[in-house]
């Protein structure tokens, strides 16, 4: 299954599979972003985060990337380096 | 009705069934005809023959009786068709309407009792040709008078003849549609197999099976489609040449026009170079028909529209988005990706906002992308599908483009089994309209 995914969201998917099951806060995110959301504000990150868990639990998948209150985000899986 | 007929007409089976019939019906009336006149002719023959017979066999039964009981004897031996008198007296007199059949029978008499000469027998017909007076002489000068009913028998079994044939008819009609439908089987099988190819389908060899005519026609159709199929590579190949030799001169402008000292401009330059390229891009991509390179893979198209709205409205465009949470179709993604960002710039540029649904309908999802344009005239629905065509109105405004935009999302669409239609929407504005078939899942 391709799941087409936008470069912000490929760049966050990214830094969350390079540290899973680990908070990562927005200041970090966005930093991973690479300032492609020119914008700065913590609401571009937020959005970026909905459209990836969107796309990546549309498929009847367990919760991937969970929201820590006043932290940041969460993601769930166990990554495998092959 | 009458249409149904004539449509039904155009086959080559019911015409071929029809000349067999028809050519079965004429032979079968013609000698029927000639079978019935001949047996016509046979049962007049054989009935004027009897009756001679009963003539001359009546005569010599009276010659042979007393005078007195004549009579008695030729009312006794009457019957049939012939009602016998004796009398001293001539009854008939050969008058103006002896028929010529009732002639023949005098002609028959005479055969057979060859002792009566000319003015022996006497025929005399009345008006009614069906009946007759004929008067024999017999040996002592008194006379046999008959009158005769002309009454033929009937021939039997009109009916028969007609029911036979009719069922022959049927049955002729019948063998023949069958084999009529036979015969054109090969020709409807190809016809079927040309209307199956896909449309952007190589190069297919029609197999030269069947008859002789279908053979050479499959023959025909397969080097035609060679021909056809060389003549546009070779057209593709050129145009793909140019347009890929003129990236190399544009490039080198770009690095030229680094010594341009107006920034300004410099700026407009590099905007118009941008856009040479892009059209050389978008030319060759359709050219290549890019596709055909990538693995059809199973994909998410609500992920991928996603993606294309969610840049839009980053980049502060009105485009906005209903779908189900997901839709799977089987498909390439880059020139998928390609078909919908055609669809949503063309929105976007020409009818200022684009609304993109995504549904399912029954096996196929459904894109729709709609816009506040004014749309654009019914009858120019066909012509902005084909290549380089740009309607006048976007021309004169400097929207730029080739006009390749909805060629391409066509030829995308059709590669992946499905279609591109334009309408107008009812409050306004162009609607386009993907139908993919849908993928169906079995698993993740």
């Amino acid at each position: 299954m391709v799941v087409d995914l936008s470069t912000g969201e490929y760049d966050l998917l990214l830094t969350f599979l390079e540290h899973p099951q680990r908070v990562l806060t927005r200041d970090q995110l966005m930093d991973a972003a690479k300032n492609r959301t020119a914008t700065g504000f913590d609401r571009a990150i937020d959005i970026q985060v909905s459209r990836l868990r969107k796309k990546l639990e549309s498929h009847g998948g367990p919760e991937m990337v969970k929201t820590v209150r006043g932290a940041g985000y969460f993601f769930v899986p166990e990554v495998e380096r092959s | 009705m009458i249409r149904a007929l004539i449509r039904a007409s155009d086959s080559l089976a019911v015409r071929t069934a029809v000349v067999a019939v028809l050519g079965i019906v004429v032979v079968h009336v013609l000698s029927l005809w000639t079978y019935e006149h001949a047996m016509e002719r046979e049962r007049h023959a054989a009935h004027a023959i009897r009756l001679a017979d009963q003539i001359v066999a009546l005569r010599r039964s009276l010659a042979a009786a007393p005078p007195e009981s004549r009579e008695d004897v030729a009312h006794d031996l009457s019957g049939g068709a012939i009602d016998a008198h004796w009398s001293r007296e001539a009854m008939a007199a050969p008058g103006p309407h002896a028929a010529e059949g009732w002639q023949r029978l005098a002609d028959d008499v005479r055969t057979l009792a060859p002792d009566l000469g000319p003015q022996d027998v006497l025929v005399g017909a009345g008006t009614d040709p069906h009946l007759s007076l004929v008067a024999v002489r017999l040996p002592d000068g008194s006379w046999l008078n008959a009158r005769l009913f002309a009454s033929m028998p009937q021939a039997a079994g009109t009916h028969g003849s007609v029911l036979s044939t009719t069922l022959m008819a049927t049955g002729v009609l019948l063998l023949s549609l069958a084999i009529a439908a036979w015969l054109t089987r090969p020709l409807r099988a190809m016809a079927r197999t040309v209307a199956a190819l896909p449309p952007d389908a190589p190069l297919v060899r029609l197999p030269e099976t069947g008859p002789t005519e279908v053979r050479e026609l499959a023959h025909a159709f397969n080097g035609m489609q060679a021909r056809i199929a060389e003549l546009m590579e070779r057209r593709t190949q050129a145009l793909a040449a140019v347009s890929h030799d003129l990236r190399t001169p544009m490039t080198r402008l770009r690095f030229r026009m680094e010594d341009v000292g107006d920034p300004a401009l410099r700026e407009a330059m590099a905007a118009d170079v941008a856009e040479m390229e892009q059209m050389v891009d978008a030319t060759l991509s359709y050219l290549r028909g890019e596709a055909s390179e990538e693995p059809v893979r199973p994909l998410d198209l609500v992920a991928l529209v996603e993606t294309l709205v969610d840049n839009a409205r980053d980049r502060g465009l009105a485009a906005d988005l209903a779908a189900p949470p997901r839709l799977v179709v089987a498909g390439r993604l880059v020139s998928l990706k390609r078909m919908v960002s055609n669809l949503l710039e063309n929105a976007l540029l020409y009818g200022g906002a684009a609304h993109v649904v995504l549904a399912e309908e029954g096996a196929e999802a459904v894109l729709t992308v709609k816009d506040e344009g004014p749309g654009i005239p019914q009858d120019q629905f066909a012509a902005v599908l084909e290549p380089f065509v740009r309607l006048d109105t976007s021309r004169s405004r400097s929207t730029g483009g080739v006009g390749l935009g909805l060629p391409i999302a066509r030829a995308v669409a059709e590669a992946h089994g499905g279609t591109l239609t334009l309408a107008n929407g009812a409050g306004g504005g162009l609607v386009a309209t993907v139908r993919l078939p849908k993928l169906q899942t079995e698993t993740n």
